[in-house]
């Protein structure tokens, strides 16, 4: 699915979070959301979902503006899978995947949907924890629990915001490696916030730079994260190699 | 293939779950007809077990025909049933309260109804002094103040948005706002007017009648109906937080403001007969979820059944430990719910909150 961003604006009590957001994402592809705190990338997420309402500015779905959509529509079509969830009752990660097919219930769920969350945890390999209570798992076992929510929502657009935030790194690839796979076998579009520009610039196709609440840059990675880029966003200096046909930074000390 | 054996144990499993949890709710809805007989057995004039199930039997069709009978049917059936009632009450909008706050804490209590249902029989029982106090008087009374928070929280989560914060702040506002006023009431009235009062607020079954019944009755299996459809939203707000849950096509504050409106309804509408009888919506809840976990699909009619027999063994135990003086209710849950509180909480295995 293809998404049309334009002239987004979107405001807190006083603080401006967007302005003048205009971007094109196209079908099938993995998009960085990359800048430093404040600067957006969350905010923009929710307002593809519909979760915040922009004061100003559209958002088109396949051509459909998002206020269109119908809850359940809306639902159907974009995922999205929070930062972080604070868990206050016990649930198995079962019961919390299961939730994911709310979109497709009525009242009773159906053994097609039992079996579709069987298929996604099986999917993530995480089968074998599907009657622990979620809030005992490790961070990176959590994380898949929540993609395998959003798998089982089977939406078109998957929206990630730092789905690697607090993992090793070999679940922070896993992770990356899984919405990877995703967005090649399904043919779904994803949009992931990202802290990390080296695993950003490794998995994007694409990477969107935002600082306070602007579109600062766009591209594909090497062309987006060059060193004057990343010093004139982040304020910090940086050392750009390339390996592998990919680029990494090597932060080298904040700029003041 | 190693895959495949592994789902088939973990479906396994999970079947053996949803049979757990079905088999939780065949059992207290047994252990409720096995209290309710007990109890109906026990008093002050000594009736077997076999006896007064057939007396109940009998009854459903005909009018009773002996003392034996009449107190079976006519003093004991209507104290039990409003005890099965109002437990099961107590106990659904406890469980749902908790799941649309998302805290253990919570209960239509917390949202002020208890204190303000206390104030509005208070003023029916003070203020009508000399006068004749019809019972109704007081329900009346009662049901309309308990009303009164519901409807504040409302406008209020109008202007600052209906998320589980502004919802329990305001209701705890409110419960120290209508107790203040119910002091100062208190403190010029009669002591008579005082104690009739204040016991109202302890909670009691002593004024069962059959008259009564339908109206508790209907309320509960509307109300139950109402709370059963919205269970899934409750599930998906609970799990998954109020961004996730727009995101699943669920509207957090609005199914939000709706449970919470038929809980308070619901616990108006009991409390207003019985008085503010405590712990019942917060620990039956919290007991079921402890064995059958925290689905609401499974957990609300488990609470409600549990929080039927609870109340009704409570109340039986009111009835007959000090015989021949009844004691209130609201005493025995409290006495019991705290202890028996704090032991599931230094026993449970899980971290909860």
């Amino acid at each position: 699915m293809k998404i049309r961003i334009k002239g987004l604006e979107f405001s807190y009590d006083s603080i401006q979070a967007l302005k003048n957001v205009t971007i094109d994402i196209h079908e099938s592809e993995i998009v960085a959301i990359v800048g430093p705190n404040g600067s957006g990338k969350s905010t923009l997420l929710k307002c593809i979902d519909r979760i915040l309402k922009p004061q100003k500015g559209v958002i088109l779905i396949n051509g459909k503006d998002v206020k269109d959509f119908s809850q359940i529509e809306i639902a159907r079509t974009v995922g999205y899978v929070p930062q972080s969830v604070k868990q206050f009752f016990p649930a198995t990660v079962f019961e919390v995947v299961l939730m994911g097919r709310r979109p497709y219930l009525g009242w009773r769920c159906s053994r097609r949907d039992i079996e579709k969350v069987f298929e996604v945890l099986r999917i993530l390999d995480i089968e074998n924890i599907a009657m622990r209570d979620f809030n005992e798992l490790s961070g990176g076992q959590q994380q898949k629990v929540l993609i395998a929510r959003v798998l089982a929502q089977e939406p078109e657009i998957l929206l990630l915001d730092e789905p690697t935030a607090n993992l090793d790194i070999k679940h922070q690839l896993e992770v990356m490696e899984i919405i990877r796979t995703i967005v090649r076998e399904k043919g779904i579009t994803a949009i992931v916030a990202i802290h990390d520009l080296n695993l950003a610039s490794r998995y994007a196709d694409r990477i969107i730079m935002m600082k306070d609440g602007k579109v600062f840059a766009v591209g594909y990675p090497n062309e987006v994260l060059t060193s004057t880029n990343v010093e004139n966003v982040y304020g910090v200096k940086v050392k750009v190699i390339e390996l592998n046909k990919s680029t990494y930074i090597i932060p080298l000390e904040p700029l003041d | 293939m190693m895959d495949t054996t592994e789902l088939l144990r973990v479906k396994e499993e999970y079947e053996r779950y949803v049979c757990k949890k079905i088999l939780f709710i065949i059992f207290t809805l047994i252990l409720i007809v096995v209290v309710a007989g007990i109890s109906a057995t026990l008093g002050s004039y000594p009736i077997s077990v076999s006896e007064v199930y057939s007396i109940i039997l009998k009854c459903l069709v005909s009018h009773p025909e002996n003392t034996k009978e009449s107190i079976v049917w006519n003093l004991r059936m209507p104290r039990i049933l409003l005890a099965i009632i109002a437990g099961a009450g107590l106990a659904s909008s406890g469980a749902m309260t908790q799941g649309i706050l998302r805290n253990p804490l919570a209960t239509p209590y917390t949202l002020g109804i208890s204190s303000a249902a206390g104030l509005g029989a208070a003023i029916a029982i003070i203020l009508s002094k000399g006068i004749f106090v019809g019972k109704y008087v007081i329900v009346g009374n009662a049901f309309l103040f308990s009303l009164i928070p519901t409807f504040v929280i409302l406008a209020l989560a109008r202007v600052k948005g209906a998320t589980p914060e502004t919802i329990i702040l305001a209701g705890i506002a409110m419960m120290y706002i209508f107790s203040a006023v119910t002091t100062i009431l208190m403190y010029f009235a009669e002591p008579e007017a005082v104690k009739s009062a204040y016991f109202w607020m302890v909670g009691d079954l002593g004024k069962a009648s059959w008259e009564m019944i339908p109206t508790v009755l209907v309320s509960l299996l509307i109300c139950f109906i109402l709370l059963m459809w919205k269970t899934w939203d409750v599930n998906v707000m609970m799990t998954a937080g109020d961004e996730v849950a727009k995101s699943l096509g669920v509207n957090p504050e609005r199914e939000r403001i709706f449970v919470m409106l038929v809980s308070a309804f619901l616990t108006a509408s009991i409390i207003s007969f019985t008085g503010t009888i405590g712990f019942i919506c917060l620990v039956a809840p919290h007991i079921c979820r402890m064995v059958i976990g925290g689905d609401c699909r499974y957990l609300l009619p488990a609470s409600a059944l549990f929080g039927g027999a609870l109340l009704l063994t409570c109340d039986t135990i009111a009835r007959t430990i000090l015989a021949p003086v009844i004691l209130p209710v609201g005493v025995v849950t409290n006495c019991l719910g705290g202890p028996m509180f704090l032991y599931m909480l230094i026993r449970r295995k899980k971290e909860y909150w």
